[in-house]
């Protein structure tokens, strides 16, 4: 992974800036139905089935319709997403070939263990209860991989000061 | 990969942070180098050749496991 794809350094501040607030009212559309009228809008979707089914080869729906929505949770969910990918993927201040290696090393564990999860959960968990589980989904290949590539990252420093 | 890059950097009476600042890498870098924890680049084992003086194959050497 070149450092030239790589985000600069101060967008892993900004991330967490946008992440605190960001992360909590995620929690608050999620578990306390949280919404914001004047987010009530028109938008084009590209498929609206008419049932509430989950998509089935059976379903009828239209392509390409504007529908009602409420933007709360689509803002909320950017906002945790780019603040996210803010945090994932801004340069180190030392930005180097080792740093690159760990830093692929975490996104490799990451996507495995985020997996591990999938599997799991796609075996225990059935219909909006799976809906669930994907929208967590949305974000914590990025969780995992940060938790990784931060704690990889200390390991090495930590190494380093002790060898002083 | 073996290195004696430890010994190199004893004679030269250099830290690894100082090392590292000459180089242009992190401290970790050069600490997991000596470590054998990480294999560098080519570019990165030429700069060190060109720093010490020395050719690549008299600082790294290959291990039975290579």
């Amino acid at each position: 992974m070149g450092a030239n794809i790589l985000l600069p350094h101060t967008f892993r501040q900004l991330g967490w800036i946008i992440l605190v607030p960001a992360a909590i009212l995620g929690m608050m559309v999620l578990f306390d139905n949280f919404s914001l009228d004047i987010l009530d809008s028109r938008m084009i979707t590209i498929y609206k089935s008419d049932s509430v089914p989950l998509i089935s080869p059976k379903s009828q729906g239209h392509w390409f319709q504007i529908i009602d929505v409420n933007f709360t949770q689509t803002i909320i969910g950017l906002l945790n997403i780019f603040a996210l990918l803010f945090i994932a993927f801004s340069k180190e201040k030392e930005e180097d070939e080792f740093i690159r290696k760990v830093r692929l090393d975490a996104l490799v564990m990451a996507t495995y263990v985020n997996y591990g999860f999938l599997i799991i959960c796609f075996v225990f968990f059935y219909n909006l209860d799976f809906l669930m589980v994907m929208i967590f989904n949305m974000f914590t290949t990025l969780i995992f991989f940060i938790i990784f590539f931060r704690y990889m990252i200390y390991k090495s420093q930590k190494t380093v000061v002790n060898e002083e | 990969m073996k290195n004696n890059l430890k010994v190199e950097r004893a004679i030269k009476d250099i830290t690894q942070d100082e090392l590292a600042k000459v180089i242009g890498v992190s401290r970790q870098a050069i600490n997991s180098i000596e470590a054998a924890k990480y294999v560098p680049s080519t570019v990165l084992a030429l700069k060190l050749s060109a720093f010490f003086g020395k050719a690549v194959n008299e600082i790294f050497f290959l291990d039975e496991d290579d």
